[in-house]
């Protein structure tokens, strides 16, 4: 059960700021807790599901609304991951739809991903980085979802159709499907830069 | 079930998905949601270090997320710069602070309370932060209360930063043709608000979010309780400019 679901109600007249405040003192450490220890996975999953530099603070500000909203129904007997992963897919899935109408519209080429890693990163391991990022890209984002869950945060695939609320055997075809995408796109990808 | 991918690859985006966030991008999106999140925010107003700034509108409560008994030494060294220029110059940089603000006052008007001419509480059930906790027990008195009791707290500079951080994620909705995140972001400075400074910048903007969002009718009712209420407003112009783009 969430952290605020312990407030009780003292006193209806004046205590009302009360209420919320010993609500709020319950609420506030859980989510605090959560946002501190996990941005950066929310912010890495908005990235990894193709949302532009642009547009991740805005998104992730959305997603960590969104969890606030529903804290309540966080089981703390549960990885925290998969949740908080399923927030973020919804609201870059989301986004997505709007982007590519307003990219679409305004006559812009879709580039969904701006790979950039940090400056102290070997030439070699961003190269291998970048490519494994845009072969990432590459796959349809309901299958990226499930693979990302799944091969990248080792989530065993019941917890992972769970989070998601897909049947059992959906996300195991998605995931088959998506390991090939990735893995077409990745060999056309080495094939290009080799012939460079 | 297929073969699994190249190992490599795999070990590549797992340390990719390893990467730590901008600390500017985690202090901007704290301080957005404890603008968005007045509940958050309580502290803010006496911790937060008036005149450091963050750029844009998310210095507001940038620090309230990690000011509690969560929060965890050495996370990010904003921080520590906020609690030493708190320690400092506080003082000193409430006046600055304050002296900065100044420069954006024309476009500030003050009001005794909102009005929200078409309230429909029911409409928007995920922008009540608290609700949720207390539904039970006194689902109705916790809500209105809960904001108007933790905003009245905070001094009219901050709650001119909270509110300015809250509009502008609104106006950022629009520019990017999310007219429905904008209504609902507007809401919730309806909700956090009772007795809000930005009052006609935000019902503008409702009425243009509106508008993005096709909910003429709306949009037409709100811009007709504008010109009633604020005949000589700075923001008519717009609330008229928005209405006249309705195909």
């Amino acid at each position: 059960m969430g952290p605020g679901s312990k407030a009780q109600v003292h006193d209806v007249g004046s205590g009302e700021i009360e209420v919320h405040h010993a609500i709020a003192r319950e609420v506030r450490p859980a989510f605090r807790a959560i946002f501190e220890e996990h941005f950066d996975y929310v912010w890495n999953t908005l990235k990894h599901l193709g949302v532009r530099d642009a547009d991740l603070e805005d998104l992730a500000h959305e997603v960590f609304l969104r969890v606030h909203e529903r804290i309540e129904d966080y089981d703390e007997s549960r990885p925290i991951k998969p949740w908080l992963f399923a927030f973020a897919f919804r609201v870059a899935s989301g986004h997505r739809r709007l982007a590519r109408h307003r990219l679409e519209v305004l006559g812009i080429a879709v580039d969904p991903h701006d790979p950039s890693l940090p400056a102290d990163e070997v030439l070699a391991s961003r190269r291998d980085g970048e490519l494994a990022a845009a072969a990432l890209d590459s796959v349809e984002i309901d299958r990226r979802a499930v693979f990302m869950l799944h091969d990248l945060d080792e989530v065993p695939i019941p917890q992972v159709a769970a989070a998601l609320g897909i049947p059992l055997g959906t996300a195991y075809s998605r995931l088959r499907l998506a390991r090939e995408e990735f893995q077409k796109s990745a060999q056309r990808l080495r094939l290009t830069r080799g012939a460079r | 079930m297929s073969e699994p991918v190249d190992p490599e690859m795999i070990a590549s985006l797992r340390k990719e998905r390893g990467t730590k966030a901008p600390d500017s991008s985690r202090e901007r999106v704290a301080g957005r949601l404890a603008a968005t999140l007045p509940g958050l925010a309580v502290e803010s107003s006496s911790r937060r270090v008036p005149g450091v700034e963050n750029g844009g509108g998310g210095s507001a409560g940038a620090s309230v997320l990690g000011a509690g008994p969560v929060v965890k030494a050495g996370l990010v060294g904003t921080r520590g710069l906020l609690a030493l220029a708190f320690v400092v110059g506080g003082g000193a940089g409430a006046g600055l602070h304050a002296a900065l603000v100044k420069p954006s006052a024309p476009r500030i008007v003050y009001v005794d309370r909102v009005v929200t001419p078409t309230p429909t509480p029911s409409s928007t059930p995920t922008s009540t932060p608290t609700s949720t906790p207390t539904s039970t027990s006194t689902p109705s008195s916790t809500s209105t209360p809960t904001s108007t009791g933790t905003v009245s707290a905070l001094s009219p500079v901050a709650q001119l930063d909270a509110e300015r951080v809250l509009l502008d994620g609104a106006r950022r909705a629009i520019a990017h043709g999310d007219a429905a995140r904008a209504v609902d972001e507007l809401r919730r400075h309806e909700k956090a608000y009772s007795k809000p400074i930005l009052v006609e910048e935000r019902d503008a903007l409702m009425v243009e979010a509106l508008v993005r969002a096709e909910r003429y009718d709306e949009a037409r009712a709100r811009a007709d309780a504008f010109r009633k209420k604020r005949p000589g407003s700075l923001f008519l112009s717009a609330v008229d400019a928005a209405i006249a783009s309705i195909p």
